[in-house]
């Protein structure tokens, strides 16, 4: 386990100005990071050991790392129908991931998601949609499978697939597999 | 005082100059001066020479106030233009007196730097060095380390490194990572199907790197370490079940879906044995009919409940799995050392053991409802069914390449999603829940659940583990490989390449290198945009290694340039490498028809210029290459241009075989 010969790290253009243990401005600290050299980092650190840091590294990544939440708040005297915020990718994706255990959430009094093509809503679990007003679907195509469910064609219904052909009464079929199954039971033995 | 006036012009210089050392006190002589409630830049200062060696002659309260030159960058304070004073306790100051020979009114001017060698000890006494830091002033608690020196030199005020925790204890004691996060891997939302697997392994990968982090408390018991360890794999435990909930909905669903042709059929058997049974007790073809229409209608409730099974099927497995699921972590936690795929797999396999096995369990009483039904094919059972159809569970495997980017390294940048094969965790899953249940009793709760995996086994981080299952050894690396090369995205396919290594350090098996190239191996093809490169250990030993790649014109792997060499790395065998060509990537402005470039191997260049800008750089000597080599371009007139060397072997093209003259 080695770093670098030493004559190979360029020490010579490193500055710094460390104002005391809670923060430090490193520039062009030839030490090797997963990114190459730090082109300079802005440390800071609580009194309960939280750091923050910002930086840029010789592989072109600008890092910013806090232990502790982070705020960015625009816009108080703008007016109401400009832009308070623009993040912008000028060519890859923008990804927003909550680790863990938790969420992503947008509030608005509108939202608006637009995709210049397909928007792909993904749950692993539920997906839940609720309006206080309209649901509209529209599109050229509207499809809808499943197994079970109201939205669910009753011909598509588990219990109608499985007895699709077979000589069980049309009406108890559906009775059965679409709004609901009235309890009784048949007892046959043979 | 009279005769002094008359003696004296009291302008500064005219009276004498006379230059002085001093110390500064503990800040606890600086009265309102270190508290906030002071005025002016005054610090009090025990001047060599003037004043006594004790304090009990002249206590420190009592030393006389010395005011403090600023620079004239740091702003006086006009217009809001300021930069305060940071001298501390025990730095030795140089200055002079505004009074002469009175000696009455010092001047701070500037101040000496503390090396390490200056002892850092508390206040003993005057002209003693003594530490900066007070009881309002803690050494540092996070990731600096506590440091009184300015020096020119690499230890001096040393900064933490960006990489993981685990890689700067393996630099050295005295490294440490800037953010404990540095090294974890991201797996970010993306619409591709198949990346369960991926997105479990993560979590778990991420898991064990904290577990990694701590492992000397844990080894000490310490009950921090033990705490957290638990709270930690509550956690993850509730990550992997949100993480595999799809999963096991996609499992129900084809499950049943599987099962509609089953029953389908059966109740067309059923019509014909019961049909077949009343025709020959009565030979009368309407009854026999009616029984056989009676016997599918009898089916109607069983069939009923079990789709009504179908909403609550899959909230009812995972109410239940988080504790199976945080059971396997507790079984791997001391086991697992190194996070190989086959871990990856098995885990991931004890999962959907667990999965499946609670599905049949829920479906138990239900499907025992349609034993009429599947009376007809013998040996039915849920849990066959599942795992005689792997296609269920198709959202499991992941599905690599493409230009998407779905998984982000911190720290160092986008990470190959490697595609992970489906048929290596089902075999796996069939394997050790086979072995599991011919074992019987002799297997723990977990791995009756999840069947006889390796990774339960403490023996399999020991060197030279065997098993039935795979013999999958997660003890620490014996042997870190090279570095591979990973070319990924871009919308192509196909290229490959191998590292070229440099800046060897030490020899036999602590060997490590930079890497300072690569070797294309194959140029891929159907690339749209340059592919991104990742290079990466199998140890995760080297870091720091950055590379970017160009393409043709027509889809191929053009070049792969190094902009960071890294360190660290385990090797290869070192190869004889020259500069090839150069990479243009930024022609750069202004330059003129003469101007050369070289590089810190000492090769030259030469440029051709085209309206101020570099079009093409052929090298002109050649000479063996064995650092990353830094083009700098000489010339007076431009600037700008970034080149990047690409290296190769140029044995051939260096003997000259035969000459032909064309002219003659």
């Amino acid at each position: 386990m080695a770093q670098r010969p030493f004559e190979q790290q360029n020490w010579q253009q490193r500055t710094f100005q460390s104002f005391g243990p809670k923060f430090r401005l490193d520039m062009a600290n030839p030490q090797m990071g997963l990114n190459g050299t730090d082109v300079y980092n802005l440390y800071a650190v609580t009194d309960s050991k939280n750091v923050c840091i910002n930086g840029l590294s010789e592989g072109g990544v600008y890092k910013i790392y806090n232990d502790g939440p982070i705020e960015f708040v625009a816009g108080q005297k703008n007016s109401s129908s400009g832009i308070d915020i623009v993040i912008v990718g000028k060519n890859g994706d923008v990804t927003i991931t909550a680790e863990k255990n938790g969420s992503v959430k947008i509030r608005a009094k509108k939202v608006v998601i637009d995709a210049d093509e397909n928007l792909d809503l993904i749950a692993g679990k539920d997906l839940n949609i609720k309006s206080g007003g309209k649901i509209s679907l529209n599109g050229n195509t509207v499809n809808c499978t499943g197994l079970e469910g109201n939205l669910v064609p009753d011909a598509m219904t588990f219990g109608s697939q499985v007895f699709e052909g077979s000589f069980v009464d049309a009406d108890l079929l559906t009775s059965a597999f679409t709004g609901g199954f009235p309890a009784f039971s048949v007892d046959i033995s043979f | 005082m009279i005769d002094e006036s008359l003696v004296k012009s009291n302008f500064v210089g005219r009276d004498g100059f006379r230059w002085w050392i001093g110390q500064i006190p503990p800040a606890n002589a600086q009265g309102g001066q270190a508290n906030g409630s002071g005025w002016g830049n005054r610090i009090k200062v025990r001047i060599m020479g003037y004043h006594p060696y004790n304090t009990v002659e002249l206590p420190d309260e009592d030393l006389p106030w010395a005011q403090v030159m600023i620079p004239t960058t740091a702003g006086s304070g006009a217009a809001n233009v300021a930069t305060d004073v940071k001298l501390k306790g025990g730095d030795t100051v140089f200055g002079f007196f505004l009074d002469g020979d009175n000696a009455q009114i010092p001047v701070i001017m500037g101040c000496f730097g503390r090396t390490s060698q200056v002892p850092s000890a508390t206040y003993k006494g005057a002209f003693q060095p003594f530490t900066g830091y007070t009881n309002k002033i803690k050494k540092p608690n996070g990731t600096l380390k506590p440091d009184q020196s300015n020096e020119q030199n690499a230890a001096t005020q040393k900064s933490p490194r960006h990489v993981s925790p685990k890689q700067a204890k393996s630099v050295g004691k005295d490294e440490v990572s800037y953010f404990s996060a540095i090294g974890d891997t991201v797996q970010v939302a993306t619409s591709k199907q198949g990346t369960t697997v991926n997105k479990i392994a993560t979590e778990i990968g991420n898991f064990l790197k904290t577990i990694e982090n701590i492992a000397d408390d844990i080894k000490a018991a310490s009950a921090w370490a033990t705490s957290l360890v638990k709270q930690q794999i509550d956690v993850i435990a509730q990550k992997v079940t949100a993480i595999i909930s799809g999963l096991v909905g996609g499992i129900v669903n084809s499950t049943f879906n599987l099962l509609i042709p089953i029953l389908k059929q059966g109740l067309k058997l059923l019509y014909d044995l019961v049909y077949k049974l009343v025709l020959a007790a009565t030979g009368n073809p309407v009854a026999a009919h009616l029984a056989g229409v009676a016997a599918q209608t009898a089916m109607v409730a069983p069939i009923s409940i079990l789709q009504k099974l179908i909403p609550s099927l899959v909230d009812s497995i995972l109410n239940t799995i988080s504790d199976f699921i945080k059971d396997i972590l507790n079984s791997v936690v001391d086991n697992i050392q190194n996070f190989v795929q086959c871990a990856v797999n098995q885990v991931t396999g004890s999962v959907l053991n667990g999965v499946i096995g609670k599905i049949t369990s829920a479906m138990e009483g239900p499907i025992a409802g349609v034993a009429n039904i599947l009376q007809f094919f013998g040996g039915f059972s849920i849990d066959n069914l599942i795992r005689s159809n792997p296609e269920v569970m198709a959202e499991i495997g992941s599905i690599s390449g493409g230009g998407e980017v779905v998984q982000w390294v911190i720290g160092k940048g986008p990470k190959e999603d490697q595609g992970v094969s489906f048929g290596d965790i089902m075999k796996a899953a069939n394997t050790a829940i086979s072995i599991a249940n011919a074992a019987g009793t002799a297997v723990s709760a977990v791995q009756s659940i999840g069947g006889a995996m390796d990774i339960f086994s403490s023996d399999s981080s020991s060197p030279g583990f065997k098993s039935a299952l795979g013999s999958c050894y997660v003890g620490p690396p014996l042997k870190c490989g090279a570095p591979k090369i990973k070319i990924f995205g871009g919308s192509g396919s196909g290229a490959q390449a191998k590292p070229i290594f440099g800046s060897f350090v030490g020899s036999g098996a602590n060997q490590t290198a930079s890497i300072i190239g690569a070797t294309i191996l194959n140029a891929g093809s159907g690339y749209t945009f340059p592919p991104f490169i990742e290079i990466v250990d199998e140890c995760n030993q080297g870091y720091g290694a950055v590379a970017y790649s160009t393409i043709t014109d027509d889809g191929k792997l053009k070049s792969i340039y190094v902009v960071s060499e890294g360190e660290n790395y385990p090797p290869d065998e070192p190869e004889e490498v020259y500069v090839t060509d150069i990479e243009i990537i930024d022609p750069g402005e202004g330059y003129s028809p003469g101007d050369i470039a070289t590089d810190n191997d000492g090769n030259e260049y030469k440029l051709d210029v085209d309206n101020g800008r570099i079009i093409k750089v052929t090298p002109l000597n050649i000479k063996k290459v064995t650092n990353l080599p830094v083009l700098t371009v000489e010339s007076e007139t431009g600037s700008g241009a970034i080149l990047k060397a690409n290296l190769g072997d140029l044995t051939l093209q260096r003997e000259v075989k035969q000459v032909i003259d064309c002219i003659t």
